[in-house]
């Protein structure tokens, strides 16, 4: 079952193979949609890889979105069932796997909520594991240094730009419920967002390339 | 010339526009490449926010369980190849009408009523469920979509939007002289909400067309009050049960470019 999964010579190696290295892009698109191919012809084994490199940072979300983790559980297998039954939603050519699958998620997450009428979530208790996603060590690293990297971003920003970021992310508000909450005006919430977005898009980006150099 | 919308592309990707907005940039983007690929760069931004928080251990059976289940719906039948049919079948005869399980929408704008009120109140939304028992609801899908083809009618899938899950099936079919909703194998929305069909044209209100909710179980095909002749976009929404809503209040999660209109 865990068996490790045959790798085509078109990959590249999973970047941040070696522990330690700093190097890369964090995670390996072809490898992903390969797997993603795989799953659409009914591989299981591929779902397996899928799950292990994603599963963790699926329920993470989840729990984070939901704050319950009861019912982030029932979001992370509806997912993968759902890719499972049909994959034709990805679309390599627009999108990473990771991108995709936690859009699927988190949509997911907010659907549940509608269907509790639950209240926009306050920071979720979860354990942090040890070894995230362990079987699947390359990814595990390399998650380890994306998420380094990210809050590296995110830590970059005025306090009042990561918050009202988070607020529309994990709490599914809107631009005017944000500025209710807020108690800020529209237009202020919206030029926050804009700013935010550039700006983590722009150091993420650079990151990569200097990765790549 | 163009008016793009990439100014409100930062907030759609984190889902922080108000539903209005949500839908200009929804019909926008069916026609835009430069927005389509903004969003995509903007959507590898957002989705890299989650990989900041530290990750939970999921339960130790969970995978166990997803590949179990996943195991057994192969089993099942669930095919992920659907074979591909030569030839479309002999056109299936539409059997009418059980109660309506397209609820008509209650707040529909009265320029709307006024245009579609005779259909509405003398056709109503009805279903025409041609399901067979010994036949797969997938196969009966494909039967369902290949006899509208085979008949002429126009026939346009509904296409998950970016991000969407595809686990849901659906395709318009029309022709000069009456519109249908295919329905696939589908999952029903959450508890009590609903699924909402919209129609679109240019910059206008979405008009809602009905609600339903859709059947894992089988496919059947669903009448409609209204053509998608003249509009240009059809969409797919979850709203609140039983009536749906005015407006769209969430993003589309099935959209098309409605052809030959």
């Amino acid at each position: 079952m865990n068996a490790p999964l045959p790798r085509t010579p078109c990959f590249r190696p999973p970047p941040a193979w070696l522990p330690g290295s700093h190097t890369a892009v964090l995670d390996d698109r072809a490898y992903d949609s390969e797997l993603a191919a795989r799953l659409g012809r009914g591989d299981e084994s591929a779902l397996e890889a899928l799950y292990d490199r994603y599963g963790g940072l699926g329920f993470t979300l989840a729990v984070r979105i939901l704050n319950d983790r009861l019912l982030a559980e029932d979001v992370v297998q509806e997912c993968f069932l759902s890719i499972w039954r049909s994959a034709s939603g990805f679309d390599p050519g627009r999108s990473s796997f990771r991108s995709w699958f936690v859009t699927v998620v988190r949509n997911r997450c907010f659907d549940k909520l509608r269907g509790r009428a639950a209240q926009p979530k306050i920071a979720a208790e979860v354990e942090v594991a040890d070894r995230p996603g362990a079987d699947d060590v390359p990814g595990t690293v390399a998650q380890t240094f994306t998420a380094e990297r990210v809050r590296s971003a995110l830590a970059g920003l005025p306090p009042e730009q990561r918050e009202t970021l988070e607020l529309a992310y994990y709490g599914g508000l809107s631009h005017s419920e944000i500025a209710d909450r807020m108690g800020v005006p529209l237009g202020t919430v919206k030029g926050r967002i804009r700013m935010a977005m550039g700006k983590l898009r722009e150091w993420l980006s650079g990151l990569d390339q200097e990765d790549r150099a | 010339m163009i008016d793009h919308v990439i100014d409100q592309l930062p907030a759609y990707a984190v889902g922080a526009l108000d539903s209005e907005d949500r839908g200009a940039v929804d019909a926008h983007l069916i026609t835009c490449d430069v927005c389509r690929l903004e969003l995509d760069s903007l959507n590898e931004t957002a989705s890299a926010l989650s990989l900041s928080l530290d990750i939970a251990e999921p339960p130790a059976d969970l995978k166990t369980r997803i590949l179990t289940e996943a195991r057994e719906l192969k089993v099942a039948g669930m095919e992920h190849v659907r074979p591909v049919r030569a030839s479309a079948p002999d056109p299936l005869p539409i059997v009418p009408q059980q109660p309506s399980l397209i609820q008509r929408n209650r707040v529909l704008s009265l320029s709307f009523v006024a245009g579609f009120a005779v259909v509405l109140f003398v056709a109503g939304l009805t279903i025409g469920n041609l399901m067979s028992p010994t036949t797969s609801p997938q196969l009966r899908y494909d039967q369902l979509v290949a006899a509208a083809v085979a008949s002429g009618e126009h026939v346009v899938a509904l296409r998950p939007v970016s991000g969407g899950s595809a686990t849901t099936q659906m395709s318009l079919a029309w022709s000069s002289t009456s519109a249908s909703l295919i329905l696939g194998p589908s999952n029903a929305p959450p508890r009590s909400d609903v699924y909402q069909l919209w129609f679109i044209r240019g910059k206008q209100k979405p008009v809602s067309i009905g609600v339903f909710s859709p059947d894992r179980s089988r496919a059947r095909s669903l009448s409609l009050p209204a053509s998608p002749t003249g509009y240009e976009l059809a969409a797919m929404t979850v709203e609140p049960g039983p009536s749906g809503t005015p407006q769209p209040t969430t993003s589309p999660f099935l959209l098309s470019r409605i052809a030959n209109s």
